[in-house]
């Protein structure tokens, strides 16, 4: 049984239908990319695995949950599917350690010892054992971005969302967040990323999905699709962004 | 200019200003910690998804914020007895201060839970923390953080209002002031000195409140 199986999904906003019938089937260990023009629809369908966005037909199952419109639902899907953002999203006022242990003492109810415990495990992941006590405020916006890869793992998901998340970074720091997803990729951790980092799809991607007006155009083994795509509008795509 | 002024004859009235000083440290004490309580409390509901309470507690704030604090007061303590409502002259005094702080610091205390980055909230929710949590935990520190300035000068402002509540004979630092000019008719003497106390005071709350900014906000204290 797929991880992530979502079914004809289709999403309006208002009179515009930007998902337009998605079918996707995702294995547990697998890392997938999702690429796309702005406005493709991409991180759209990302944040409607785990509930953040509403769509209008078609259902979505992760880890056997139904996502549904329902508080109760989405604070049980917070167990299975973690997500990191383009912004980073870290609680300005917490320390890097109460950042990663709130939810996880919060939601998991686990004692502060077994947190912090947790806490150091996934830091020690990303590299940043030593910033335990730093606020947020006094790190850079890669070592930001792994704090908060951290704090999704600290929750255990078993399915990673990543929304752009090299985006909003100076270039010199890109790559040691994705050095980080590369580490998880290797753990077997799943992996759904938006991104437009194109050399990180094709190589360390097991499958690589182009959406195109709100449709899956084009989907196929990471390495394939960029040697060999087999739509204009890929090649398109392709041609612009390499 | 031929006035001889007579601070000395203050000095009998000594232990009559420092009651009425600790009077008013008294009064503005309870209602800044109570006043901000149901600030926060307004703000949380101003800022929520019920509707019924949203709208009461909008008419609260713009009752409070558009009529005169001592009208607010009059009407406590001497309109309520009419309805079998009847407090002594510190409860109706410190029940309008409470009411009228929490007024002002509901509105601006939603300023600062308004300006929350939707991420912020969107972190927590994946997460999976509830509402409350999210409030509690995510939405309220920043939200105190950004407007801490403000709402300690409400709290200022209503000290000094508070000289009001010597117009229904709680005996506070401009009761005391009052009384010691009928006495000795020293107007000068008394109110310049009772205004130099007010000052002081106000000063006071100014370094207190900077003090709990230092601790209660570790993260602006952080390097750069």
């Amino acid at each position: 049984m797929p991880l992530v199986s979502i079914d004809n999904v289709h999403k309006y906003y208002g009179d515009n239908h930007v998902l337009k019938g998605i079918d996707l089937r995702i294995d547990a260990g697998e890392v997938v990319s999702i690429i796309g023009r702005s406005g493709s629809g991409k991180s759209t369908l990302l944040r409607c695995i785990n509930g953040l966005e509403t769509y209008s037909e078609g259902g979505i199952i992760v880890d056997q949950l139904e996502v549904k419109d329902d508080d109760r639902q989405i604070r049980k899907l917070s167990k299975s599917v973690g997500m990191v953002f383009q912004h980073f999203n870290l609680f300005p006022h917490l320390t890097v350690g109460q950042n990663i242990t709130l939810a996880p003492k919060l939601v998991r109810k686990l004692s502060t010892e077994e947190a912090a415990e947790t806490a150091r495990e996934v830091l020690r992941k990303v590299g940043l054992q030593d910033k335990f006590d730093s606020y947020p405020g006094e790190l850079s916006g890669g070592q930001q971005q792994r704090v908060a890869i951290a704090r999704s793992l600290a929750m255990k998901p078993k399915v990673l969302l990543c929304d752009e998340i090299t985006s909003a970074l100076d270039p010199e720091l890109v790559g040691e967040v994705l050095r980080v997803l590369e580490t998880l990729a290797a753990d077997g951790m799943t992996l759904i990323l938006v991104t437009h980092e194109m050399n990180f799809a094709r190589d360390i991607g097991d499958r690589v999905i182009f959406m195109h007006q709100g449709k899956v155009w084009e989907t196929g083994e990471a390495k394939a699709v960029f040697a060999n795509p087999q739509t204009p509008e890929l090649q398109t795509f392709i041609n612009a962004v390499l | 200019m031929d006035y001889t002024f007579q601070f000395a004859e203050l000095l009998p009235y000594t232990s009559l200003i420092v009651d009425g000083l600790l009077w008013t440290v008294a009064l503005t004490l309870i209602t800044t910690f109570l006043g901000c309580l149901l600030g926060t409390l307004g703000a949380a509901a101003r800022a929520g998804q019920h509707k019924f309470l949203k709208h009461a507690v909008g008419i609260y704030v713009e009752l409070i914020r558009n009529t005169p604090f001592i009208v607010q007061l009059f009407f406590i303590f001497f309109g309520l007895p009419s309805i079998g409502i009847k407090l002594n002259a510190w409860e109706a005094g410190l029940l309008a201060m409470v009411i009228n702080l929490g007024a002002y610091s509901t509105e601006i205390i939603r300023a600062g839970i308004e300006a929350t980055p939707k991420g912020q909230l969107e972190a927590a929710r994946t997460l999976g923390l509830s509402r409350v949590q999210t409030f509690i935990r995510v939405v309220l520190p920043p939200a105190l953080q950004k407007i801490y300035p403000a709402l300690t000068s409400q709290c200022i402002i209503v000290m000094l209002g508070s000289a009001v509540l010597s117009q229904i004979s709680v005996q506070e630092l401009t009761f005391a002031a009052n009384f010691i000019q009928s006495r000795n008719f020293l107007s000068f003497e008394v109110y310049l000195v009772v205004a130099l106390l007010y000052l002081l005071l106000a000063i006071l709350m100014r370094q207190l409140f900077k003090a709990v900014h230092y601790y209660a906000f570790p993260n602006l204290r952080a390097r750069k």
